[in-house]
């Protein structure tokens, strides 16, 4: 979430940049990098977060809904294409005949509009309880794996340590069944 | 991989020495991802083909739209957000339903059923490119127009190659989004789906490096290559039957890993 926010606030740095980069000063160069490398970090915020986000508020547990999440990933493609043909051929049009100023101006104000919009229902999101760092839980697993690497697996799964609530000990998180697959 | 030992002597030990069965399938799944995610490397490659290598044949061709408008020929990636526009909910709305008649799959496709069809969508996408440039060489060579920057071919024989991989788009990118999605463990899938977008990364990687190694061989002994200077004297469809090539491979071991894959069971719920 925090890389979201600052992701949303990247592209305003872009526009007020670029509009004293005609003559570019190595400071002025040196903002358009680093907005730049903003938006690539903010890119890669955002991205891969926000379809599984969006597919978070479809419950798999309710068939209807679990249908509708299936859709989702269409119409949620289908959005952003329809976003960049918006920016293939408006802003295009607009960053040639009126200048980059209104051109970048555009996509920032829309961008804000968009955060402002995200807050705004935040209220109505499910959120996915955070689970910790998976690479940490990943590296546990095969430090321990190393350590054990001698014992023998029980035939019996039931042996096999888990813990007995409904929900797995990573929070937020159902329980997965063991597989014969790669032990 | 070893799963986590019977020894239950310590009832709270560390995670470093006992982990359990969800954290170690956690790991698993990840590793069984892995497969599929190198195989959406080259469909990615032949995905960015088209900021590149279809540019550059644009702009061989006659870019004339009416006697005033020459159309830039890195707009006709419209072509291909058009596709996506027109695609996408046909998959949605009619694909899906009357695939569910025969398969009896509630998604019409499974996941992976999905992205495999993508991938030889995208394979027919460059055989089209393919085709286009032994056309286009074809005229070149019939009206000794070698030396020419533009051959009176109109640009909009680019379309089809553009609709085909916007179609494949469809099938393959929106397939990986939710099979990236759905098969990740739960405290995951943001990883997963962040892993799915390297893929496209590592696509644009390979697809430079094939550009720079098939210069380079095809460049030796002063032949002016596959990827010339001036494209009327090189072979850019064979470039393209090299893609087609590895789309095809690609899309044969595709099969294989698909077969192996078994999707995840959760038991539980949580949220």
């Amino acid at each position: 979430m925090t890389l979201l926010t600052i992701s949303a606030s990247v592209p305003g740095l872009t526009p007020t940049c670029s509009g004293e980069t005609c003559h570019a000063t190595a400071g002025q160069t040196a903002i358009t990098f680093i907005a730049l490398y903003l938006i690539a970090l903010g890119t890669g915020g955002i991205k891969p977060c926000v379809s599984s986000f969006g597919a978070d508020q479809f419950d798999d547990t309710d068939e209807k809904e679990k249908e509708s999440k299936s859709s989702f990933f269409n119409w949620f493609y289908f959005v952003i294409n329809v976003g960049a043909m918006i920016a293939s051929s408006v802003l295009v049009w607009i960053q040639m005949n009126v200048g980059w100023g209104w051109g970048l101006g555009v996509p920032t104000v829309a961008m804000a509009i968009a955060v402002v919009f995200f807050f705004a229902g935040s209220n109505f999101y499910r959120l996915q309880k955070p689970g910790g760092s998976p690479l940490t839980r990943m590296l546990q697993v095969i430090v321990a794996s190393c350590r054990k690497s001698k014992v023998k697996i029980p035939e019996d799964e039931s042996l096999l340590y888990e813990n007995q609530d409904a929900e797995s000990s990573i929070i937020g998180s159902r329980k997965l069944e063991h597989t014969k697959i790669l032990t | 991989m070893e799963t986590e030992s019977d020894n239950k002597g310590a009832a709270k030990s560390s995670s470093w020495k006992l982990c359990t069965v969800t954290q170690v399938e956690e790991l698993k799944a990840l590793i069984r991802l892995l497969p599929i995610w190198a195989t959406g490397i080259v469909f990615a490659s032949v995905y960015s083909q088209m900021g590149t290598v279809f540019v550059l044949q644009g702009n061989t061709l006659d870019q004339h739209m009416g006697p005033n408008f020459k159309i830039p020929s890195a707009s006709l990636s419209l072509f291909d957000t058009l596709s996506v526009l027109f695609w996408a909910p046909v998959y949605d709305k009619l694909i899906v339903p009357f695939a569910r008649k025969y398969t009896g799959h509630e998604r019409g496709f499974t996941q992976l059923q999905r992205i495999g069809i993508g991938l030889v969508i995208s394979i027919f996408s460059m055989v089209s490119a393919g085709i286009l440039e032994v056309a286009r060489l074809n005229y070149v060579q019939t009206h000794n127009l070698y030396n020419e920057e533009t051959i009176p071919m109109t640009i909009f024989w680019q379309v089809p190659q553009y609709f085909l991989v916007g179609c494949a788009e469809v099938f393959t990118f929106i397939g990986q989004l939710e099979f990236f999605y759905d098969q990740a463990p739960d405290a995951m899938r943001s990883l997963c789906s962040a892993l799915s977008l390297t893929a496209i990364a590592f696509g644009n990687y390979l697809s430079t490096f094939l550009v720079t190694l098939v210069t380079k061989v095809t460049r030796s002994g002063g032949r002016p290559g596959w990827i010339a200077k001036n494209l009327n004297n090189g072979h850019l469809d064979y470039f393209f039957w090299l893609l087609a090539g590895l789309s095809f491979l690609n899309f044969l071991v595709y099969l294989w890993i698909a077969k192996w894959y078994t999707y995840k069971k959760t038991t539980g719920h949580a949220l």
